[in-house]
């Protein structure tokens, strides 16, 4: 997979185009059990995963529970460290840096060039602290003011930019809203100005007009301010809205990408097509004809051999679909595959 | 407030034999706050066979009108006045008013009569039981048969809900079973005493897709073959336009327009639901800008004046503000409670929705 993409990568001739370029990442989680945690086994979480964002570029990144998209976001933005790979970010100063190589002080500047908004707002503030505190912290920690008049100008610019007041300041998290708070966690993360987002399903916690107006938000602000978003959600009818890009996730593993339109309007890996199919439209009209997909999700911890969606596949299997994981191959032009029978 | 009963009209549905049916529920908590205004004023009737779906969002009293008409709320909520006649007991030969009814008659009708489906199965399941054990508990009872023929029953229930073969789920406890088995196995209760009306809170919403079309699936399929009802309250509006018959639109505490599914997304009259069906996110077709109903909830402690959705309205006048507005049949069995109606019915085209 690693070199298709990748030769894939150098014949772009937009590569300057590129902000994060993720290329073989792995994330294994080791669980211990028996006498002393003798036996030990390993959850392949994110295996083997590349893939690179552009610019201006929103991927979406859709999947079920389990099938490692919050883990790959997470090790991406080196919450979790990654077992192996590589994932270089061009920053707004051009200066590349491999983030799983990184040192502190390189750390700080990737901290401040990529930040996260969370699921639950709820949750993610602190309910003792003010929202000036809230907002301002990014730059305590990652030293980037002099003053605490400098903080609290840049702190302002931040709660203005997702439509909040300067008298919010003062404020703790249990007065706002739902979507309130969840328009503080963009600010948090918008305040030290990064060039990427990472949004953890950041209105699955929202009712539908309060998410149609924060999704409207991250819009408004991705053009602003000329940003790069990996958004992470479950909820596909979102997923499409915001993305250029759709990334679709089997226990860990990659199985379709590219251009959202080509992947809506035309899936074709047998699990993308299942998943879509699920889907409830809202139109009575439009009645679902499911594919469905016999049992249940295998255990990460025991993936099937070879294609790891095989146990569950509707197509007649093959040798290489039983003994091979299939690598992602490009179908057609920004269609990416990895299914032996499609080509 | 003087609410209009939903007019009797020829449609099909409307032939069918009313199963329960709710007039004027109000219902207020008593809180150290001061006292939240929760229902104002609920109308709807379930018919026999049918899915009717209450749909609205947090806060607009989906779960308190369940619970007002089951006895579940919590001690500080009251029913302030209304009725809730429920047709098919199998106690007793006439309809009763489920709101005044002694607690010992509830008691039978609940769990045997009326059954419950809640959102999340893994707490509803007792985790130091076996299935078998969960199941029993909700047969015996309810009729006079041997353990025997109760676990004969049990069996014959979980190959309803395609858990095949069943002995190699009887023995096993919840921990063992995935999400999507677990809320198998609590529809197979909900069912397990051939119940007239199933209510179910959100029975999908912590399932992923597929396995959330497949338990939907299931319901609908079983709601047909036990000629039973289910009152289904979601918020997820896809989910309702696959599954229900009738809908009925909540907010702040009233539902303000029931009508078929096919006419309640193709023909909405209230501006509410109007602007909640532009907000949903659409994979037909990508939009720049998702519309949205401005504004916020209000705030039950001190509701807002008249219609309750006024002050978010984009059709409001001073009439919106003084009095509530009544019932209005607008088609065969589609009612609004909206003066403006006809102007939305005037400006909203399919091609918005």
């Amino acid at each position: 997979m690693s070199k298709t993409l990748s030769n894939h990568m150098k014949m772009k001739k937009d590569q300057e185009n590129i902000r994060l370029s993720v290329k073989n990442l792995k994330k294994y989680f080791k669980e211990t059990s028996g006498f002393m945690g003798r036996n030990v086994e390993l959850v392949k979480a994110v295996d083997d995963v590349s893939f690179s964002l552009g610019k201006n570029e929103t991927i979406g990144v859709v999947g079920e529970s389990g099938c490692g998209k919050t883990t790959l976001g997470k090790t991406v933005m080196r919450i979790l460290e990654p077992t192996s790979g590589k994932i270089l970010l061009n920053t707004r100063e051009n200066e590349t840096i491999d983030i799983v190589e990184a040192e502190k002080e390189q750390m700080k500047k990737v901290r401040k060039e990529m930040q996260m908004v969370f699921q639950d707002p709820k949750s993610s503030l602190n309910p003792r602290m003010s929202i000036k505190d809230i907002v301002g912290e990014p730059f305590d920690i990652l030293n980037l003011v002099e003053s605490k008049k400098e903080k609290e100008g840049k702190v302002l610019d931040a709660l203005e930019r997702v439509g909040l007041k300067p008298e919010h300041m003062e404020r703790y998290p249990h007065e706002f809203s739902g979507g309130q708070k969840q328009r503080i966690g963009i600010a948090r993360a918008l305040a030290v100005n990064p060039s990427i987002l990472l949004l953890d399903e950041p209105t699955s916690a929202l009712d539908v007009s309060v998410q149609a107006k924060i999704l409207n938000l991250l819009n408004k602000i991705k053009r602003d301010l000329k940003l790069s978003f990996i958004f992470i959600s479950h909820d596909l009818g979102v997923v499409y809205h915001m993305s250029e890009k759709i990334m679709v996730m089997y226990l860990g593993k990659v199985v379709e990408f590219g251009d959202s339109e080509k992947i809506y309007h035309n899936p074709q890996h047998p699990y993308t097509k299942s998943l879509f199919s699920s889907l409830p439209v809202p139109d009575p009209r439009e009645k679902r004809k499911r594919i469905e997909i016999d049992g249940d999700l295998p255990s990460p911890k025991n993936p099937p051999e070879g294609c790891r969606f095989n146990t569950r596949c509707f197509e007649e299997l093959n040798e290489e679909c039983k003994k091979r994981i299939p690598p992602l191959r490009e179908i057609q032009d920004g269609h990416w595959v990895a299914c032996p029978q499609k080509r | 407030m003087k609410a209009v009963e939903e007019k009797k009209t020829s449609t099909e549905r409307d032939k069918k034999e009313t199963i329960l049916s709710v007039r004027n529920l109000v219902t207020k908590f008593y809180t150290e706050e001061g006292v939240v205004e929760a229902l104002e004023g609920i109308n709807f009737e379930v018919k026999k066979g049918e899915i009717y779906s209450l749909v609205g969002e947090t806060g607009c009293g989906k779960s308190v009108t369940v619970k007002s008409i089951l006895g579940l709320l919590e001690r500080t909520g009251k029913v302030e006045s209304g009725e809730a006649i429920f047709y098919r007991s199998s106690t007793l030969d006439r309809p009763v008013d489920l709101l005044s009814i002694k607690e010992s008659r509830i008691r039978k009708i609940r769990g045997k009569d009326i059954t419950y489906i809640p959102q999340d199965p893994s707490s509803s399941l007792n985790p130091v039981y076996t299935i078998k054990n969960q199941l029993l508990e909700i047969i015996r009872p309810h009729s006079d048969i041997s353990k025997k023929e109760a676990l004969e029953k049990a069996k014959e229930l979980l190959e309803e809900v395609d858990l095949a073969p069943p002995e190699n789920y009887l023995s096993k406890y919840p921990f063992q079973l995935s999400g999507g088995q677990k809320q198998r196995i609590i529809i197979a209760m909900a069912l397990a005493t051939e119940p007239s009306l199933i209510i179910a809170d959100e029975p999908s919403t912590a399932l992923d897709v597929t396995v959330e079309a497949k338990v939907l699936d299931l319901m609908e399929e079983l709601i047909a073959s036990h000629d039973t009802s289910l009152i289904l309250i979601t918020h997820n509006l896809g989910v309702v336009a696959q599954i229900s018959d009738r809908i009925g639109i909540m907010y702040a505490g009233r539902v303000i327009e029931v009508a078929s599914t096919e006419n309640i997304f193709y023909k909405p009259y209230h501006p509410y639901t109007f602007g909640l069906l532009k907000s949903v996110p659409s994979i037909k077709k990508r939009e720049k800008e998702l519309d949205f109903v401005k504004g916020l909830v209000p705030d039950l402690y001190d509701p807002p004046s008249g219609c309750r959705f006024h002050p978010r309205c984009e059709y409001q006048t001073d009439v919106c503000k003084e009095k509530k507005p009544p019932y209005e049949e607008v088609e065969p069995g589609h009612n609004v409670a909206c003066y403006y109606s006809k102007e939305v019915k005037k400006d909203r085209r399919e091609e918005d929705l």
